[in-house]
Formats: structure tokens, C-alpha cells, sequence
């Protein structure tokens, strides 16, 4: 069994009435590619969102490396109007009732099996970190629609996100006392801009750059970032098949030489057949499968639910 | 009984008086607002100008010609300032219009600086509404009687024309979502120049009822009352007229409870202090909408 | 690979000597100043654009390059100003500004307790200069109790309960409890001041400096990653709180600084000038520099001061009318002004500099060539 890197626990994501995602649990080892598939509006980047900080599930956990992140579960209003799976455990005032006659260990039992539905029935502590903070655990995301900093240079782009690691407090930073390790840091990303073969380029502005290369700048922001674990939000949207399969490998350079996990939402099938280690299928919010490309790609509730619209497009 | 009628009755027919002054500023902010996201900075000062025109006005007319042609002016101002120093900017970043209406508020000070050689003027006391009257024992303005039913009247015919018209609700689907409604053939700006000819109109209205309460005009007086409407407007949720008008009575009601207790120097830092707490509890206000962006 | 290098300490050791220059060229500004009667409104100007300078990068060092739209600037100044005024008063003129309070509560003044310690010549500038770190200390604190409720707010929510906080600093300032020590309503005065145009070049210079370094480095790059894209900075690991407050703090310090300067440029001071007002003639400087350029604030807070107080003035004078018209009169200048600076916000929007500086126009062919290689 190898090394577990990310845990997502019966996490729901309910705006207002509308629950975007419904009881997922996904898990992802160290080392691997693991691809979140399913059609428009199945819940896949809020599913990101949630891991990385930017909403805060309704209910459920998210581990990193072993250690929870985020955790939480219906409160004040949504207990009220949860929508999700089991909503016997969280609308109202949820509490293990003794039955009449029932014993101790009956009941230590009965608590046991609740558990075993949702390990957070009977955790009241709630976890929510901002996104910063996940980041400097070591993960590191791209965006479905490219946020880069607009009025930066290329090189900035990636300097920037490296101030994260940087040790420095904003006095010695500004009386130059940091000055070996502002150094080292530029070092390191005009290392990473040659390895993204971004380095002819690291004066212009970001925004200026062609959309292929403005996407692998996201990817080489995030690896500045010194993530373990990287997600990426749609990274082959809008490319043409010939910069997909140059992406598809360029994933799988960069996983081996940063010793990256990754996780990825992608709708080019052909990619995320390629290189994904195993995928797990969204549909209106429930995972409805998971598994190897091949098992998937045979899998009939797919099919219908994604494939089958992906053939009349 | 006695003591209620001497002492917390001016007092509450003060601050309700107030109230429906701030209230009339107020609806000028929130429509603005509603609809292009814009902090009017100029608004204050446009209520200012209204003042002048009418101090101007009366010494070469009666008032029944005064008071129709104040309010001309001043809806020709609100319209004129919208038309040449926010429409330009209609695509450019919130920030730069918010700048462009403190440079609009800087002329407009300035100008009435120029007219007027930064003397305070005695404000022409206008025949009826200026008359004392006796409430309940009480010597009072009949101004401050009015104030409040005048209010309500407005902003019902108000409601009526924003529910009612078709301009109404054109300046509702553009509020809800500007870009779409033109998208839908709404004439964006057909309804932006309305909203603002609806603002300084009853900023005008506000105008003869503050300074026939308060009876001096200066050029930059108008600041004080136009950051206030503006706190009322967010106290009850930007965006909102019938916000606007509770905030502007809950405003002006406390300000002159906080005078009367014999704290008047805290009169303004109350307001202000009103807005953080609202802002930091209930950002969105009494009525206001939440917005979220999307990632 | 002039990007890729890390020239900051070349722009420590540049700034101080453009410093040294300027101060050398404030002393010869000032010969020429006191030699006609007709130029001693040029020693008031520049010394007054000198002190915006500061005032005006402070500012944009929120709005411009942390992309805070904050109004609260006047409110800073304000705790400059009356900290500097109320500590620096030679303790035998107290009795006379305090009339009413029995000489206030502060007993002492920090120049002379320096001159007593460290001599008349350079005593009492220590002491001023160190009032000065003083009044940006307490300001900044000020700007730290105010950026825990206001800095989640956006845009222009931020914009106004910034003002609204300005606005109540003044009431209490003026309270009649504090009295003894603010003087409540009344003003301040014949407290110790910079005689001469170049301490203040000096001072305003190093705190420039100081803006300038924090602005290139990493802590000045995440904030314009801040201002650029709030989110993607977040998830890229910079701690929204936590940067916006430092640049607040920050920004504040430097305006309470800005403020105790003006103390000392205006000779007394009076809470009530500390209006709104004031922080949009700073904001309007800015925006005419550009929005995110140090050089171009520093250039249209003199070219601000220079108009609004000096070469405009001849509008105001009804003497200068020609033919029949009369349009020239008291107030005019500031019409005339105000219509250039909507002009400039309307057509000009970037401004003078844009996000530019002053050294990126002569480096700007280089760049171009180099582009158009690449391409």
C-alpha cells in the first residue's frame, strides 16, 4: 500500500437549495495521476475548490498527507435545509437516542456503524484554512479560466509565488538582508522558466504570451510553489490536439522530476486516458465511478452519463 | 407625559425631519449604486448646488417660479455631470469612476466657491413651509412636520414608478444585471440618465427642506448630509430604496437623540461609527443583496 | 537578464545619492527664493509639495500598488499632526497654547529634553526626527486597530468606512475630554519646526526610499499580486490578511509621518482641517501621477502644489482681466484646476506615469528592441 496523499471524506458542497457536490470520497496516493471527469456542471471544480481552501464544505474532511485540513458539517441555517446524503444525521439536533432495553455495548456498536457512515457525525470541531495556508502545506493549483497577475512579467509571475517560502520578515526584506535567499529564489525560477521553456520569454508580460504558453506559466507559478500534490483545473482547455499530447507529456516530465502527485479535471478524454493512473467520475454532484482508464472507458453508467453526451458534441 | 411632550417630542420630530432629509439624499445614492456600482461622491454636492440655485433664484423671482426652476437646474446638473464625466468611463475599472465623481465633487466645490466668494448665505426663508407651527405644545417649523409626510409620498410614487413603468423595469433588469439587460435592448443609457435625473430631483426637494431647516448655505455643507445619506444608504442595504429610506430615519432619529442626551460633538462619529458596524456585522445592509465572485 | 538580476542594492546606494542631490539642490532653491520678494511663495510651495510627495506615495503604496481603495488618509495625518504638534511645544510656551487647560497635560517637549542631553546644535533635530518616528508609530497603530474590522471589506465599502473612520478620529480629536492634551477645538502652535526646505527633502526622501525598497521586494511583489488577482495570490500561498494589514500599517505609518511634516509646514494645527478633502486632493494626486507609479506621484504632487498655489494664482486676480470680461476673480484658479484634473481623469486615466517610473522611460527602447527580436 503506498503512501496516501489526499482524502476526501463524504464532503458535500450545498449552495443555498442546490447541492453542487454530494457525499464524495476520493482518494489519492502518492506518485500518482488521478483524473475528476464528468460533464459541465458536475461539481468538479467546486470539488477542487473545497480541497483548496476557497469554499468551505457544508460537510465532511479533506486529509493531506494523513492529517485532516478541513473539516465541517451542517450548521446553523443549512442543518435546517441540508440536502445531501443522510440528512437524518445532520437536519435538526442529531444525537444517539438508547433505545429502550439497549445496553451499553449495543449502543457503542450502533455508534460504531454510525461512524461508519460518516466519520464526522460526531465531530462538532470545524477546520477551515484559507487557501494560503493549503498551499503552504504543499499543494498548488491552476484555474480553469487563467488567473495570472496581469501586470507582471512572466518571471515575476513565478518569482511571486515563491514569497511563500520565503523566511524573511518585511524588514529585512526591505533593508536587503534577505539578499542570499531573494538570490536563490531567482535561481530557482529561471530554473523552472527553462525547464517550462518559458526562458525566452521571462521579461514579457504574462498576459502578453500566446494562450498555450500563458497555461504552462500557471503550471510552472504552481511549481514554485513547492507543491507534493498539484491540481490542475482543465489544463488542456481551448489547446488544439497537438498541444494536448505536448501537455500530456509535459505532465508526466514534470510528476517525475518534482516527484509530484497530481490530481486533474480535464475533458480531453484522450489525455486523461494517457496519463491517468485511475479516474473518478462526477454526475450531478455523486461520484458514480471510479477506476483504471480501462475500467472506466467499459463502464456503461458512464457511458451514458458522459460519454454518451461527449458523442453528440 | 408632560416631560415626554418637552422634552423627547422636538427631539423625535427633529430627528424624523432629519431623517426624511437624509432619507430624500439617500435614494439618489442607492439608485445610482443599484444600478452602476458607483459611490456618487458628487451627490452631496449636487444637494449643495440646489441650496445656491435657489438662493440665486429668489432674488429675481417669486418662489412659485423659484422652487420649479431649482429643481430644473438641478436635475439638468445631475444629468450633465452623468453624461460627461461618468459615461466616458462606462468600461473602464469601478475605481476610476468612483475617482472621476470626487474630481466632479472637487469642481463642483470649488466652483461654488468661485460664484460665490466661499461666503455662507443666508438661505430665503420660503413662505408656508418655513411658518412656526404649534404641535402638542410644541413651537416647531411646519417644515418639520412636512419633511416626513412629503417622504413617504415621494418614495411611494417612487415605488410605483419603479414597479409599475417600463422605465421602472428597465432600471430593475439593469440593476439586477447591467450587462445582460442591455444585452436584452434595454437602453443602458436611457436609464442611467434617468436614475440620475430621479436622484437630484429629490436631492433638490431634500435641499429646500434642509436648509429651510438650517438656513445657511456654504459651499462644502452639502459634504456632511451627503455622507450621511450615503451611510443611511448602506445602513439599509445598498441598492435598496425602501433600505435607504429606514436607514435615513434610523440615522436621523439617533443623531438627535445623541444631541438632545447633550453628546452633539459625537453626533457625526456616531454615524460613522454606525457604518463600520454595520459593514463589518451585515456588509450587505437591512435589505441589501450578497454578491459573490466566482472562481 | 537585466530582470533576472537582483540590482537592489545598486538602488539603495542610487537613492541615497539622488537624496544627497537633492537636499544640496534644495539648499541652492532656497539662496534663490529668499533673494526676490516675488519668489518667496516658491520656498512655501515646494516645501508643501515636498511633504504631499510623502503623503501621495503613501497613499499609492495602498490604492495603487496593494489595490486597497482606501480614503482614510486625512484621518492618519491628522494623528501625525497633532501627535507631533503636542509633543514637541517648548514647555515654556504651553501655558500660553493650552490657555484654558492649565498648560495641558504633556509637561515636557521632546527637542528640548534632546538638547539638554546632546547640545543645542544637533539635540533638538534628533528630537524632532525622532517626534516624527513617533507620530507614524502611533498612527500605524491606529491604522492596525482600523484595519481589523475594515480590511475584509472590497472596493469601495473599504472606501468609505475608511472616511468614515477619518471622519471620527476628528470628532474625538476635538472631544473636550481629551482637551488637556489635544487642545480640543482649539489650535496648536509655536511648536519646534524644520527652519529650512532641505530636512524636510531629507526626511521624505528616506521614506520614499524605504517605500521604494518595500515596493520591489517580495513583500511589495505580493502585494501587486494582491492587487492584480486577489484570488490567485491567495492560492498561491499569500495570506490575504496578513499582507493587506501589513501594507495598511505600513501605508499608515508613513502617512502619520506625512502628517507630522504638514504640523511643521503649517505652524499650527486645527483638527478641522483635516477634512475628507484632504485625502482627495491626495487621491487626485495619484491618479495624475498614475496608479501605481512612485516617480509619477512625486511629480504631480509638485506639479498639484505648484498649480493650485503658485502659477495659477494670476487667475484670482481681478487686476488681469482682460477687455470687458470679468472672469477672473477670487476662486477662479481652483475651477480651472479642477477642470484639469477632470480632464486628466477622464481622458488621461493613466495618468502621467502609468505604472511606470521614472528610470523605465529610458529603458523603455531597449525593451521595445528586445520585443520585437523576439517576435
Amino acid at each position: 500500500m503506498s503512501e496516501n496523499m489526499l482524502k476526501i471524506e463524504n464532503v458535500t458542497m450545498q449552495f443555498g437549495g442546490v447541492v453542487a457536490v454530494d457525499n464524495l470520497n476520493l482518494e489519492i496516493n502518492k506518485g500518482e495521476i488521478v483524473a475528476l471527469i464528468g460533464p459541465n456542471g458536475a461539481g468538479k471544480t467546486t470539488a477542487f475548490n473545497v480541497v483548496t481552501g476557497v469554499y468551505q464544505p457544508t460537510n465532511g474532511r479533506v486529509s493531506f498527507l494523513g492529517k485532516t485540513i478541513v473539516r465541517n458539517h451542517p450548521q446553523g441555517k443549512m442543518k435546517k435545509i441540508y440536502k445531501g446524503e443522510h440528512p437524518e444525521l445532520y437536519t435538526g439536533k442529531y444525537k444517539l437516542e438508547r433505545l429502550p432495553g439497549e445496553g451499553d455495548e449495543a449502543l457503542a456498536k450502533r455508534r460504531e456503524a454510525e461512524k461508519e457512515r460518516d466519520p464526522n457525525v460526531f465531530t462538532s470541531h470545524v477546520l477551515a484554512p484559507t487557501p494560503d495556508k493549503i498551499t503552504k502545506l504543499g499543494m498548488a493549483r491552476t484555474f480553469q479560466n487563467i488567473r495570472l497577475w496581469k501586470s507582471q512579467t512572466v518571471f515575476d509571475n513565478v518569482l511571486i509565488a515563491k514569497h511563500c517560502r520565503t523566511t524573511s520578515n518585511v524588514f529585512s526584506a526591505t533593508f536587503r538582508m534577505n539578499r542570499k535567499e531573494e538570490a536563490a529564489q531567482r535561481e530557482e525560477v529561471a530554473r523552472l522558466l527553462e525547464i517550462v521553456e518559458l526562458d525566452d520569454v521571462k521579461d514579457e508580460l504574462a498576459t502578453s504570451l500566446p494562450y498555450g504558453k500563458q497555461r504552462r506559466l500557471e503550471i510552472a507559478r504552481a511549481l514554485a510553489a513547492e507543491p507534493k500534490l498539484l491540481l490542475l483545473d482543465e489544463p488542456a482547455a481551448g489547446m488544439n490536439p497537438q498541444e494536448t499530447d505536448e501537455l500530456t507529456a509535459f505532465i508526466g516530465q514534470i510528476r517525475d522530476q518534482f516527484d509530484l502527485t497530481v490530481f486533474l479535471i480535464e475533458h480531453h478524454m484522450d489525455l486523461v486516458m494517457d496519463i491517468s493512473d485511475r479516474i473518478y467520475v462526477l454526475d450531478f454532484g455523486k461520484l458514480i465511478a471510479q477506476g483504471t482508464p480501462a475500467e472506466i472507458q467499459n463502464n456503461q453508467r458512464v457511458i451514458d452519463a458522459y460519454l454518451g453526451v461527449a458523442d453528440d458534441a | 407625559m408632560q416631560t415626554f411632550t418637552q422634552t423627547m417630542l422636538p427631539t423625535l420630530l427633529a430627528g424624523i425631519s432629519a431623517g426624511g432629509q437624509y432619507a430624500l439624499i439617500a435614494l439618489g445614492y442607492t439608485m445610482v449604486y443599484g444600478i452602476l456600482r458607483l459611490i456618487n461622491f458628487a451627490h452631496g454636492d449636487i444637494f449643495t448646488v440646489a441650496g445656491f440655485v435657489m438662493f440665486y433664484a429668489i432674488t429675481v423671482m417669486p418662489v412659485y417660479l423659484a422652487i420649479p426652476f431649482t429643481i430644473f437646474v438641478t436635475v439638468l446638473l445631475g444629468f450633465t455631470v452623468e453624461r460627461l464625466a461618468y459615461k466616458p468611463l462606462r468600461s473602464a475599472p469601478r475605481m476610476s469612476v468612483m475617482i472621476s465623481a470626487i474630481g466632479v465633487s472637487y469642481l463642483l466645490q470649488n466652483l461654488m466657491w468661485y460664484i460665490t466668494g466661499g461666503q455662507p448665505q443666508q438661505y430665503p426663508v420660503i413662505p408656508w413651509i418655513s411658518d412656526k407651527v404649534v404641535i402638542l405644545g410644541q413651537e416647531t417649523k411646519r417644515v418639520t412636520v412636512i419633511t416626513p409626510i412629503l417622504t413617504v409620498v415621494l418614495i411611494l410614487i417612487l415605488l410605483l414608478l419603479i414597479k409599475r413603468t417600463k422605465i421602472g423595469l428597465a432600471m430593475r433588469a439593469a440593476s439586477r444585471d447591467f450587462e445582460t439587460a442591455r444585452l436584452m435592448g434595454v437602453k443602458i443609457n436611457g436609464v442611467i440618465s434617468m436614475t440620475f435625473v430621479i436622484g437630484s430631483f429629490l436631492a433638490a426637494v431634500g435641499s429646500f427642506l434642509f436648509f429651510s431647516n438650517y438656513s445657511t448655505v456654504s459651499p462644502t455643507v452639502g459634504t456632511m448630509p451627503g455622507l450621511k445619506a450615503f451611510v443611511a444608504a448602506v445602513f439599509g442595504g445598498i441598492g435598496s430604496i425602501p433600505g435607504a429610506v429606514v436607514g435615513g430615519f434610523i440615522i436621523g432619529i439617533c443623531e438627535n437623540i445623541i444631541r438632545a442626551l447633550g453628546y452633539s460633538t459625537f453626533s457625526d462619529a456616531f454615524t460613522f461609527a454606525l457604518l463600520i458596524l454595520v459593514l463589518c456585522l451585515k456588509p450587505t445592509g437591512l435589505f441589501g443583496e450578497k454578491l459573490e465572485e466566482k472562481v | 537578464m537585466m530582470k533576472t538580476k537582483n540590482n537592489s542594492a545598486k538602488t539603495l546606494l542610487m537613492g541615497l545619492v539622488v537624496i544627497a542631490v537633492l537636499a544640496v539642490l534644495s539648499v541652492g532653491a532656497e539662496a534663490i527664493a529668499n533673494s526676490a520678494s516675488s519668489l518667496s511663495i516658491m520656498l512655501a510651495v515646494l516645501k508643501k509639495a515636498t511633504v504631499y510627495a510623502l503623503l501621495a506615495v503613501s497613499m499609492n503604496l495602498l490604492n495603487g500598488f496593494t489595490g486597497l481603495f482606501s480614503l482614510g488618509q486625512a484621518g492618519f495625518m491628522l494623528v501625525g499632526a497633532y501627535t507631533y504638534a503636542i509633543l514637541t511645544i517648548p514647555a515654556a510656551k504651553r501655558a500660553g497654547v493650552y490657555q484654558y487647560y492649565d498648560g495641558g497635560v504633556v509637561k515636557f517637549s521632546i527637542p528640548e529634553v534632546f538638547s539638554g542631553v546632546l547640545g543645542e546644535s544637533i539635540g533638538p533635530v534628533v528630537g524632532m526626527v525622532l517626534t516624527l518616528v513617533i507620530c507614524g508609530l502611533l498612527a500605524a497603530f491606529f491604522g492596525w486597530l482600523i484595519g481589523l474590522p475594515v480590511l475584509r471589506l472590497k472596493s469601495d465599502y473599504l472606501a468609505i468606512a475608511t472616511l468614515g473612520f477619518a471622519e471620527i478620529m476628528r470628532t474625538f480629536i476635538q472631544f473636550e475630554g481629551f482637551a488637556p492634551l489635544t487642545n480640543g477645538s482649539n489650535t496648536l502652535r509655536q511648536y519646534t519646526t524644520f527652519k529650512h526646505l532641505y530636512p524636510y527633502v531629507i526626511v521624505v526622501g528616506i521614506c520614499i526610499l524605504i517605500l521604494v525598497l518595500l515596493i520591489n521586494s517580495t513583500y511589495g511583489r505580493a502585494f501587486k499580486a494582491i492587487r492584480d488577482d486577489e484570488i490567485a495570490a491567495e492560492a498561491m500561498g499569500i495570506n490575504l490578511a496578513k499582507h493587506k494589514m501589513m501594507s495598511f500599517v505600513i501605508s499608515s505609518f508613513f502617512a502619520g509621518v506625512g502628517g507630522g511634516l504638514m504640523a511643521m509646514y503649517m505652524s499650527s494645527v486645527q483638527a478641522k482641517g483635516f477634512t475628507s478633502a484632504m485625502t482627495y486632493e491626495i487621491l487626485l494626486m495619484v491618479v495624475i501621477g498614475g496608479i501605481g507609479s512612485i516617480s509619477g506621484s512625486i511629480i504631480a504632487s509638485f506639479l498639484f502644489i505648484g498649480c493650485s498655489e503658485w502659477w495659477l494664482r494670476f487667475l484670482d486676480d481681478p487686476a488681469n482681466n482682460i477687455g470687458g470680461l470679468s472672469l477672473l476673480a477670487p476662486g477662479f484658479r481652483m475651477v480651472v484646476f479642477s477642470v484639469f484634473i477632470m480632464i486628466v481623469v477622464l481622458f488621461f486615466r493613466r495618468g502621467l506615469m502609468g505604472d511606470k517610473e521614472f528610470p523605465d522611460l529610458f529603458r523603455r527602447g531597449k525593451r521595445q528592441k528586445k520585443g520585437a527580436a523576439g517576435k
